[in-house]
């Protein structure tokens, strides 16, 4: 084996578009994010390296943990998340239908490794002696419960109707017919809103509501190891942003512009810009969100996603089926 | 699961100053409440037995960094009924002005920090931005943005003239329209509704009998307002209705503020057309005769309560000061009690709390 | 003297089959009463539920030889009723209103902290506004108190 085939996995793993990419991406994603949350507030908002600042801001502060916490417990957990994040952003096909990383069921695989994170807030409250930790590990399960189920249906849909696990053949079977947001549009919906959960912003940041329970699982946590549960977030933003934008907007298809590209270097490019286009759509979608609602109740939350959620997409599931 | 208990205070983001809550929970529900004052305990009574009437006048004032004109404003009334001086109509007028002024942005900020407590940031930023316009009228009367130092013993220290009143009318055009949006806001978004609705629950009964007041009481559906029960000042010359609800939870007292804030508007355009002409200030002697007083206010977060006792020199014998966060105390615990933990910072908001009033 | 507080004295006066010490005003609106302070709450609740329902706030205050108790009842309109009874300061006791009006709670819990009172029969009596490690029997709000503090501020100016 020569040099270049040891390297490339690596390369992929590391640079792009696995870890390095992805932390970039995330941080402009993230002040995308804010910029358009502070002027739907009518302030300034923050200039774009903030993120980047505030990640450098955080690295540099001393790393504190608790006397009655598992120490080693404790720094491998956010790591642990991390990984599973940029591990899942892998399987996702940025430029074309023949990814590399692809084969079947990596939809699932998608799934349970961006359920991760949930779990890593889990362990993280669990072995902190904070009782904030005890009650936002408590809200973190019941949400889990609120918007997996949904989470699940709804990303399930676009398989059932492509008749296939793969995440490429979605995207193929998109290009030859039509985009799942206009197939299934119920479960587009029904997969944003699950998102939105999963990555506890308003109106579901109930789990580390900071005005309720100062910031639950995480209250314990600071310097190094907030720095990584905070890029554990904006990356499963981009990535869950990513995720949906290939399975329901026909990921790097768009009016036929990549059409006659196949395989070449400036399709893959226009391809891959297509996608982060797409995922920035959904991102801001997700700002005005978190600009127009307050929070909700965790009880509330729950009983929503199972009657308004669920319900519908068990029906979308059926109907699609039965057709 | 267990109990259990966890403080929400001294130190907490949802309070905005220190006092502490001791919350027993089991899951999700609280089961018990224990409340502990005086964080930030400054001894104002006791301070003003040791400075004359204008001094502790001014200490009084720093009781509160909001409803600090109606701390100023008790406590010149209360020295004026023991010296037997008679007020300038117009002085009156303009303390009731920045009175009413003072309602609307004490209760602009407590919407927006309302927002803020049940997460919608969006309500508080654009809350707070309209609250400056409060603030920048209030800075041209009297130069300060808060502790005016409006009122002195025999009348006010400032005058308005002509081209502050034009300014306040220009104001109060773009207040009266951001309050009816925000009425709308209050009563219709979803969200925001499914969060105040049924939350804070007080009945009528447990508000008259724990002694609640302000515009936590009108919200349980009891028509207590200082300003028409006794009234002072400019009231008895203005038109205005006491805002109530029947409601019983926070979206009632929300309402309730909303609807104030109107009032409020409407009573300082009343005083506006009705300005008087004429001093501000009469001359007060230093050696206040012998007696005691007890003087109520309507301030903004409820009945503002002085009790001023003279022994015929310079300094008052003593000053008792009960603020309305005080008095409301009692009726939070009963509305935590059974409650969510989520609406406990809610809940606490909502009957607007003022810990460095509470504590004095 | 207004004619609402008239009325009010002359109807408490003829109801109200305890002692009463007492009557008189104090500016407009208050109408004073004076009773033995261990009647209070017998007159209290007569107060509250005769229509004065409001609790304002309790004030407690000291006079050198005894501490006064100010009770402050109003209703949503004039007059409003101050209660007067006092105690002597060797021995501050006296009954606790709060099982009867439990607005009075707090206000009882604040005058135990700063003048020392003993309310007796009240549900919880402990600290409210002073700090845990306070010294015992030292009450912020005495004569004696206010003196010493008075002392501290001169010599500070000198």
């Amino acid at each position: 084996m020569d040099n270049a085939t040891t390297l490339m996995p690596l390369f992929y793993v590391l640079i792009f578009p696995g870890f390095a990419f992805l932390v970039a991406f995330s941080l402009l994603a993230e002040f995308f994010d804010r910029k358009v949350y502070a002027r739907l507030q009518n302030r300034q908002g923050p200039p774009w390296y903030q993120p980047l600042a505030d990640l450098i801001k955080l690295l540099g502060k001393e790393d504190i943990v608790t006397d009655a916490a598992d120490r080693a417990m404790v720094t491998a957990v956010p790591l642990f998340g991390l990984a599973a994040v940029v591990a899942s952003f892998l399987y996702i096909p940025l430029w074309t239908a023949d990814w590399a990383f692809s084969f079947t069921g990596d939809i699932v695989v998608i799934i349970y490794l961006l359920t991760i994170p949930a779990f890593v807030l889990v362990l993280l409250g669990w072995y902190s002696p904070n009782p904030f930790g005890s009650l936002g590990t408590s809200r973190v399960i019941a949400q889990l419960f609120g918007y997996e189920v949904p989470f699940t249906l709804a990303m399930l849909t676009p398989a059932i109707v492509a008749q296939s696990w793969k995440l490429t053949d979605i995207l193929r079977y998109q290009a030859d017919h039509q985009w799942f947001i206009v197939l299934t549009p119920i479960a587009f919906i029904g997969a944003l809103v699950a998102l939105i959960g999963k990555l506890e912003r308003v109106p579901f940041d109930i789990p580390h509501a900071k005005t309720e329970i100062v910031g639950g699982p995480m209250t314990e946590y600071t310097g190094r190891k907030l720095a990584l549960l905070r890029m554990m977030f904006q990356t499963e933003t981009v990535v869950g942003a990513a995720f949906i934008a290939v399975a329901f907007l026909g990921g790097p298809y768009l009016f036929g512009l990549t059409a006659g590209l196949e395989g070449s270097f400036l399709g893959a490019l226009v391809g891959f810009l297509i996608v982060m286009l797409k995922s920035v759509l959904l991102i801001l979608i997700l700002s005005l969100i978190k600009a127009l609602f307050a929070r909700l109740r965790i009880e509330q939350m729950v009983r929503w996603c199972l009657l308004w959620l669920t319900v519908p997409l068990l029906i979308q599931i059926l109907a699609v089926v039965v057709l | 699961m267990g109990r259990i208990t966890f403080p929400i205070g001294p130190q907490h983001p949802a309070l905005k100053e220190p006092e502490s809550f001791k919350i027993t929970a089991e899951g999700e529900c609280v089961v018990e409440v224990d409340i502990r004052l005086g964080y930030v305990h400054r001894s104002i009574e006791a301070a003003c037995c040791h400075r004359n009437f204008v001094q502790s006048m001014y200490v009084c004032e720093r009781i509160c960094g909001i409803c600090s004109h109606s701390h100023n404003n008790s406590f010149a009334r209360g020295a004026e009924v023991l010296l037997g001086l008679e007020v300038p109509p117009r002085a009156k007028y303009i303390r009731t002005i920045v009175a009413e002024l003072e309602r609307i942005h004490s209760h602009l900020l407590w919407l927006g920090v309302a927002g803020h407590e049940i997460g919608f940031e969006t309500l508080f930023m654009l809350v707070w931005r309209d609250r400056e316009t409060v603030l920048d009228l209030q800075e041209m009367i009297s130069g300060n943005r808060n502790h005016y130092g409006m009122s002195t013993i025999g009348g006010v220290k400032f005058d308005l003239t002509t081209e502050m009143v034009d300014k306040i009318r220009a104001s109060l055009d773009i207040l009266a329209e951001r309050v009816a949006y925000y009425k709308h806001v209050a009563t219709t978004e979803v969200t925001l509704l499914k969060r105040v609705e049924n939350v804070g629950v007080l009945s009528e009964q447990l508000a008259r009998d724990l002694g609640a007041c302000g515009p936590t009481l009108r919200a349980s559906n009891v028509a207590y307002d200082v300003r028409a029960a006794i009234p002072y000042d400019a009231y008895p010359d203005v038109e205005f209705e006491v805002s109530t609800s029947d409601l019983c939870d926070v979206l009632g007292r929300t309402i309730v503020r909303v609807l104030e804030m109107a009032q409020a508007i409407n009573i300082i355009r009343q005083l506006l057309d009705k300005l008087p002409e004429g001093d501000i200030q009469v001359r007060a002697r230093p050696r206040v005769p012998e007696g005691e007083v007890v003087i109520r206010t309507e301030a903004p977060r409820g009945e503002l309560f002085y009790y001023l006792r003279s022994d015929g020199s310079d300094k008052p014998a003593r000053v008792k000061v009960r603020t309305p966060t005080l008095a409301n105390w009692p009726a939070t615990i009963a509305m935590l009690e059974g409650a969510y933990v989520a609406d406990v910072p809610i809940s606490i908001a909502s009957i607007d709390p003022c810990m460095s009033c509470t504590d004095r | 003297m207004s004619e609402c507080a008239e009325q009010c004295i002359a109807i408490v006066r003829e109801e109200y089959d305890g002692e009463i010490l007492e009557s008189g005003t104090m500016g407009q609106y208050e109408v004073v009463f004076s009773v033995p302070a261990e009647q209070i709450v017998q007159f209290a609740t007569y107060i509250a539920k005769r229509g004065w329902w409001h609790l304002a706030t309790i004030t407690g205050q000291d006079l050198g030889e005894e501490i006064q108790m100010l009770y402050h009842f109003n209703a949503e309109e004039p007059p409003a009723v101050t209660i007067k009874a006092a105690v002597p300061k060797s021995d501050p006791r006296l009954p606790s209103i709060t099982p009867q009006l439990p607005a009075a709670t707090m206000y009882e819990r604040e005058i135990f902290d700063l003048l020392g009172v003993q309310f007796e029969g009240h549900p919880r009596l402990e600290r409210l506004v002073l700090s845990d490690d306070w010294p015992e029997g030292v009450y912020p709000l005495r004569l004696e108190e206010l003196a010493k503090q008075a002392e501290r501020d001169e010599e500070e100016k000198a």
